[in-house]
């Protein structure tokens, strides 16, 4: 069986956001285990349970942990990164709607293992709810003595955690963007290492800053109450534990998903009720910023990092989107790139101009203005952004128009020579508005 | 108001560091200073890295931006195996690091930089022809050098409106901005006004003010020069002329002492901009907006072109040779019961020629060069003290000062690039800044938001500020022994002034004094006192005062009074001063200052006052007596560029050349003596003020011949003991800060009076 | 020197040969019996006249021949010049100078920012090279035709942007070719 609940072993309990049902069932027990051990113990706990960053990356965790100096000279920091923008990633929401005790508890773990007071949980400017979940979660820890002054009666653990809402913007889910966004400025990317040192050691207000995903904290508290060799038990090699899969698209149940590391894909699809419209025709695993992978060559892969690394596409954040054969992939890649238009921020050359020059090619062919040796520009285009941007985000803008050109290349010469869709009447709808909405809101202010 | 340090992103303007690593260069092995950036490390070995968002005197947290300067970096581990990182990195930010491995000119840098280059102009209208910047421009030249031949981008490119007026001074042109963010860092690390930041995101981000409002701000004219691109760009320079057409001379700007250099672009005769000329002891490469667009009086068409003389109330032009003899007339009838007043616009040698023409001609001491409050002796307040008449600190050296003590100054305004380094000192430097002002005359200056402490005092009430500062520093014993130094007559005489004392009189809260004196005993110590001060009727015991806080202190060098006018200092060290000669040797008989002369002249028994270029009117704080001396005078001859109200009082007015029209010296407020040059002559009929005096002395029997300004300095070496060594080839392109030629004096205290303010804000002068 | 001591024998040897009655004739039969060849040769039309009577006739012009300058408009009379100063940098003989302003919507000259406001040059100095036409980005300043250059006083020599312009289209349907008429341009100044 595909599916292993472990984060999500109480999320079908009803009242589990609140804190007394929370810790009739466990709650609170990973916090209890780590205040009685040693602060090098609780690290040693992370890593011997072989966590690796579920927001996307796969960095394990423990070095994060270990990187902060122990002790309390300078102020430290814990962040958690929920602002979750990767499209066809959900999976952050559920976790802070109903197990928002959860990441209270993990961010105070790593709070008391990292020595920081401080907290912030970044969350993104639309998750209203799940931010006032988490509002009530934080208050009823700080009544029973979860957070606050000397936690647990150990002299001297204090630790608060704090709420930053964003404001609609992806790239603050970018690390070191949040990090700018958290400090009150411009939610831009910073220098990273080799430039600047680590966040470990100069994150935000200059003061060492650990910055971790939703599930990262989570697994984390799951590991402390349940033992690390428990969690490493599960998994693959490399990629222990579990994942949890957001599952959307032509799908018959889609929802979030605990998986086992190393589960088939195909699995995944089954588990969740299999296709619905037509045949599948093409996946992509972890989110919109990665290589789409055509039906065919979806039977040798497993949800893990390794394996989808190596069959050229990635796991990031999970963000599972199935497609049938009714798809057109070059509509469906003229959204993905007007997205990141969008959403880039503007900082450096390739991505500010690239990303808005990849959307109005593909928006030219979609139209009908397609030109023999558009492809080539793309791909070129493409080669121009990857890896020369600042940030991932031009990276993540490149490669699902490189990965969706290598496997359906043929669909793209159709709408160059007939301007016509491929699939006749499509899937993917296309964007509801040509007008980008911020400029015509800020069109409205002014 | 204070800004939170901690979030300010770091400098690339550390100080140099002595570990050296050893990195390669193209193949090219080389030492470099740990942590120093590649684009520096690689021009050490003749390697051209193109960027354009980086530079050297802004932070690097924003930089890096324009992807221009990607190269392919390699690590050398211990046991000698070279590790590739996989994406090619910035350069601007690299630091050098043991065993890097650079290379710059590979393949695929070649390929990055020509699709960088196609990005940076798919968006630019390149309307090179039309636009300011082309010709001198690194768009322009990095296109030329790397770029691609064609373009692939056939869709319409991004329109904004043009020239979109950002400030009085500054256009900007939203379409070929390439969004390198060096004027939004200008804004928030140099001039610390933070005016301009991005606005919006993606391919739709542009450089904006905060709603739309204007771009205030006394420096933006550097942002101009900043600008890589034609974005933003000079309103008064917009259209004037293209680089090719202008011709360049260095000289030094005439609108402050701090004596920044700058270049005159010219076309002909006339002025078209003002450039800043990079000196790192002075404004590095700064200008300020009054520096950068005040030169326009130089080619104004007010200029006068030749004599005038007032008849029956109606100005007629003359010869040079009938002024000559009118003037040669006028002060042969009027013997030594004349007088001259100015200078501290003029160069050195005109101040020279001026004195020796008054001094041995006419033999009349009755000169002085100064228009402010003080009229006392020249030598000034502190010269017996301390040993230096007007400041102990360089500004270069304001930088490595632990506290810097503003009293009375809006520095933006007043010595606008002492105030730069000031903010350089605060922010990259650790430094921390004391303000103190009159509450009457500002409640915040621009050094308000960054300073660590302010300290708004009533009206009047200096010396009792700067006594509780002391007796702060005596109570809590931050002040250390030094030797052969007796503190207990100062100590018992600010006894009385404890915190709670000075803060009843002065209306300063007795935490802000105890904070001043706790943050100025952390030694190295720079005071700057500003126009609050020296036109204070108090000023002679206000400045004893700070004499006593640098001495206590243990940094008597760190006091500054700074000259305001353009060479003020220069005119004092060449003796424009009743009492004083040249090299401030005192004269057998003092003539009359400023004051006298006027008087003098008020009363109608001055025979003949000659003003070179002082607009007393405008200048002179008692506005009534010099109208009534200008009045009554017998006979006025004055050295003017225009026909100013002051000019249009005289009888006789002799059309001088500017600063752009002859060459000299002139000296700083840090005693810094810099050349200028000669770059174009407006007219033949316009002569510097050195060559009147020179032709004047000849007719009236006396004077040396000169022939030049250089023949001149050639004297005043001669003559000045302190500037014997200096040659006019010896001043380079920094200049050379003249030095006393005696020790320091050994510091002495002596308190100071406090007279309390007769009635709250009105005791200012 | 050489060259005087030169006339001097030949003036002697001349002289010499004159001095024999039979020598001189024959001299003198030989030279005019060229020139009265030529003369028949003409009047029957053997050989061509290479002289013409400028300035009633002109010789036809090469088709490139670069002479006066001329500076061009567009169909519907905005000045083509911007004022770039793009000629001046190119002008190896540094003749040509300009001065820009900046069209504003009621006082127009070009169609974009920028016009020239004096544009001048200096046709003594001018070599004809033609490195302004190329230099041009808008094809504003052509070299043409008109090679009657000549002129009394330095000062006529000094062009200013009125005579070099060429005069404004009537209305923008008539050929700017078909319009002869030169006299300083109304409309600029």
């Amino acid at each position: 069986m595909a599916i292993m609940n472990l984060l999500f072993a109480n999320r079908e309990v009803p009242g589990i956001e609140n804190i007394a049902v929370y810790e009739a069932h466990g709650g609170y027990q990973g916090l209890r285990k780590a205040v009685s051990l040693d602060r090098q113990a609780v690290i040693d706990e992370v890593k011997s349970s072989g966590l690796r960053g579920r927001g996307g990356a796969g960095f394990p965790t423990w070095i994060k942990w270990n990187g902060l100096p122990k002790n309390y000279d300078k102020p430290h920091y814990v962040i958690c990164n929920a602002d979750e923008g990767e499209p066809g990633t959900y999976k952050d929401r559920e976790l802070l709607l109903k197990l928002a005790h959860t990441l209270v508890e993990g961010m105070a773990i790593a709070g008391y293992a990292t020595c920081s007071t401080q907290g912030y949980v970044y969350i993104r400017g639309e998750y209203v709810e799940p931010a006032w979940q988490l509002r009530k979660a934080i208050d009823q820890a700080y009544k029973a003595g979860y957070l606050g002054k000397n936690i647990l009666g150990i002299e001297g653990f204090n630790f608060d955690l704090n709420i930053h809402m964003g404001a609609g913007s992806y790239e603050c889910g970018e690390e070191s963007a949040l990090m700018s966004s958290l400090m009150g400025e411009r939610g831009n990317p910073r220098l990273k290492f080799p430039h600047a040192p680590l966040p470990t050691v100069e994150g935000v207000w200059k003061s060492p800053t650990l910055i971790n995903n939703v599930e990262t904290y989570c697994a984390a508290t799951w590991i402390l109450a349940n033992g690390a060799e428990k969690y490493s038990a599960l998994g693959t090699e490399r990629s222990k534990g579990t994942k949890i899969i957001s599952v959307s698209g032509h799908i018959r149940r889609p929802s979030n998903y605990e998986v086992e590391m190393g589960t088939p894909l195909l699995e995944l699809i089954d588990a969740a009720g299999g296709v619905v419209g037509g045949s599948l025709k093409a996946v992509i695993p972890g989110g919109s910023s990665v290589q789409i992978v055509p039906a065919e060559k979806l039977a040798g892969i497993n949800l893990d990092y390794e394996s989808c690394f190596a069959n050229g596409t990635l796991l990031g954040s999970g963000g599972f989107m199935a497609f049938n054969d009714r798809t057109d992939i070059v509509l469906l890649m003229k959204r993905t790139s007007e997205f990141y238009a969008h959403e880039s921020c503007g900082k450096c050359t390739p991505c500010r101009e690239g990303t808005r020059w990849l959307y109005r090619i593909l928006d030219r062919i979609t139209s009908g203005g397609g030109q023999e040796g558009d492809i080539e520009l793309l791909l070129s285009v493409c080669a121009n952004i990857d890896g020369r941007s600042y940030c991932g985000l031009g990276d993540a803008a490149a490669w699902p128009i490189v990965g969706a050109i290598k496997a359906f290349r043929e669909e793209f010469e159709y709408w160059i020579k007939y301007k016509k869709s491929p699939v006749g009447s499509h899937a993917v709808p296309p964007s509801p508005d040509p007008v980008n909405p911020l400029l015509r809101l800020s069109a409205v202010n002014r | 108001m204070s800004e939170n340090k901690l979030t300010q992103t770091d400098a690339t303007l550390n100080p140099p560091t002595t570990d050296l690593v050893n990195i390669k260069i193209n193949g090219v092995a080389v030492k470099v200073p740990k942590g120093e950036n590649i684009i520096e490390s690689a021009r050490r070995v003749g390697v051209d890295i193109p960027y354009f968002c980086y530079h050297p005197r802004l932070s690097k947290g924003d930089a890096a931006n324009c992807r221009m300067c990607l190269i392919e970096v390699a690590s050398t581990a211990p046991d000698g195996s070279v590790r590739k990182m996989p994406k090619p990195q910035a350069a601007c930010t690299m630091p050098a690091s043991e065993g890097l491995v650079v290379e710059t000119e590979t393949p695929a840098i070649i390929k990055d930089r020509k699709g960088i280059l196609e990005f940076l102009l798919i968006n630019h209208p390149l309307d090179c022809p039309v636009c300011d910047r082309g010709g001198e421009c690194p768009l322009q030249n990095n296109t030329l050098f790397y770029g691609p031949p064609t373009s692939r981008f056939i869709e319409e490119k991004r329109h904004y409106p043009k020239s979109y007026p950002l400030s009085e001074h500054v256009v900007f042109d939203r379409e070929r901005c390439i969004q390198c963010a060096r004027c939004t860092r200008f804004t928030e690390d140099i001039s610390g006004d933070s005016q301009l930041g991005f606005l919006k995101r993606g391919a739709d981000i542009e450089v904006g003010s905060f709603a739309s409002t204007a771009y205030q701000s006394k420096f933006s004219g550097n942002v101009i020069e900043l600008c890589p691109v034609g974005a933003l760009l000079s309103r008064n320079y917009r259209f004037k002329a293209r680089p090719w057409d202008l011709l360049t001379q260095k000289s030094i700007c005439t609108q402050c002492s701090n004596g920044c250099n700058i270049k005159y672009d010219y076309r002909v005769d006339k002025i078209q901009r003002v450039n800043a000329r990079l000196n790192e002891d002075v404004n590095e490469e700064w200008t300020c907006d009054r520096g950068k667009f005040g030169h326009d009086y130089i080619s104004a068409d007010s200029r006068l072109r030749e004599p005038l003389v007032k008849r029956g109330g109606k100005w007629h032009p003359i010869s040079w040779t009938e002024a000559y003899a009118l003037v040669a007339e006028k002060f042969k009838a009027a013997g030594s019961n004349v007088a001259g007043i100015g200078g501290a616009n003029a160069t050195n040698e005109d101040n020279f020629a001026f004195q020796k023409f008054f001094r041995e001609t006419l033999k009349s001491s009755n000169i002085d060069h100064r228009l402010g409050a003080y009229q006392g002796p020249g030598a000034g307040p502190i010269f017996s003290r301390l040993g230096y008449h007007t400041t102990g600190t360089t500004i270069a050296e304001l930088e490595s000062a632990k506290t810097i003590f503003l009293l009375g100054t809006e520095l933006a305004d007043e010595q606008p690039i002492l105030f730069l380094r000031v903010r350089k000192a605060a922010r990259f430097k650790g430094a921390a800044i004391v303000n103190a002002l009159d509450r009457a005359v500002a409640d915040t200056t621009s050094a308000s938001d960054f300073a660590d402490v302010d300290l708004l005092y009533r009206p009047g009430t200096e010396v009792a500020l700067l006594n509780g500062v002391l007796n702060v520093l005596f109570s809590k014993e931050l002040v250390a022994a030094q030797d052969g130094l007796d503190f207990s007559g100062l100590q018992s005489a600010v006894a009385e002034w404890t915190p709670e004392k000075a803060a009843a009189e002065t209306g300063v809260s007795a935490e802000s004094i105890v904070r001043a004196a706790e943050l100025l005993a952390r030694g190295s110590v720079a005071v700057i006192a500003g126009k609050t001060v020296t036109e204070h009727a108090y000023y002679t015991d206000i400045a004893a005062v700070l004499a006593n806080l640098v001495i206590a202190v243990g940094s008597p060098a760190g006091l500054n009074i700074p000259v305001t006018d353009f060479n003020a200092q220069g005119a004092a060290d060449m003796g424009v001063l009743p009492d004083y000669g040249p090299g401030y040797t005192p004269v057998a008989s003092a003539g009359l200052n400023t004051r006298g002369i006027l008087q003098a002249a008020a009363s109608g028994s001055l025979g003949a006052l000659w003003i070179v270029g002082a607009e007393l009117l405008e200048q002179y704080a008692d506005t009534k007596l010099a109208e009534s001396a200008l009045e009554n005078c017998q006979f006025i001859v004055m050295n003017a560029l225009s026909l100013t109200p002051t000019a249009s009082m005289a009888d006789l007015i002799l059309p001088v050349a500017s600063a752009a029209e002859k060459d000299g010296t002139v000296t700083s407020c840090e005693r810094r003596i810099q050349r200028i040059y000669r770059a174009f002559d407006i007219s033949g009929n316009v002569k510097p003020d050195w060559l009147v005096f020179t032709e004047v002395a000849e007719l009236l029997g006396g004077g040396a011949p000169y022939v030049s300004a250089r023949d001149i300095w050639r004297d005043i070496a001669q003559t000045i003991p302190t500037h014997s060594s200096i040659t006019l080839k010896s001043l380079g392109e920094s200049g050379i800060r003249w030095q006393y030629a005696h020790p320091a004096p050994k510091p002495t205290v002596a308190a100071a009076p406090y007279k309390a303010p007769a009635a709250a804000g009105t005791s200012r002068a | 020197m050489g060259f005087l001591t030169d006339l001097t024998r030949r003036v002697k040897e001349t002289q010499q040969a004159l001095a024999e009655p039979a020598l001189g004739t024959k001299a003198l039969a030989t030279g005019f019996g060229i020139t009265f060849k030529h003369y028949l040769q003409q009047q029957i039309k053997l050989r061509p006249t290479e002289t013409i009577q400028y300035p009633e006739e002109r010789r036809e012009q090469f088709p490139r021949t670069r002479w006066r300058h001329v500076l061009t408009r567009y169909e519907n009379g905005l000045e083509k010049c911007i004022g770039c100063s793009l000629c001046a940098g190119a002008c190896p003989a540094r003749c040509i100078y300009v001065q820009a302003s900046e069209n504003s919507d009621d006082n127009r000259y070009s169609p974009g920012e920028r016009y020239a406001v004096k544009y001048e040059i200096n046709m003594i100095r001018c070599i004809f090279c033609g490195f302004c036409q190329d230099a041009c980005p808008t094809g504003a300043i052509v070299l043409r035709k008109d090679f009657e250059l000549a002129d009394y006083h330095r000062d006529d020599f000094l062009y200013t942007k009125e005579m070099l312009l060429e005069p404004a289209p009537i209305t923008g349907l008539i050929p700017l070719t078909a319009i002869t008429v030169v006299e300083p341009a109304a409309s600029s100044h």
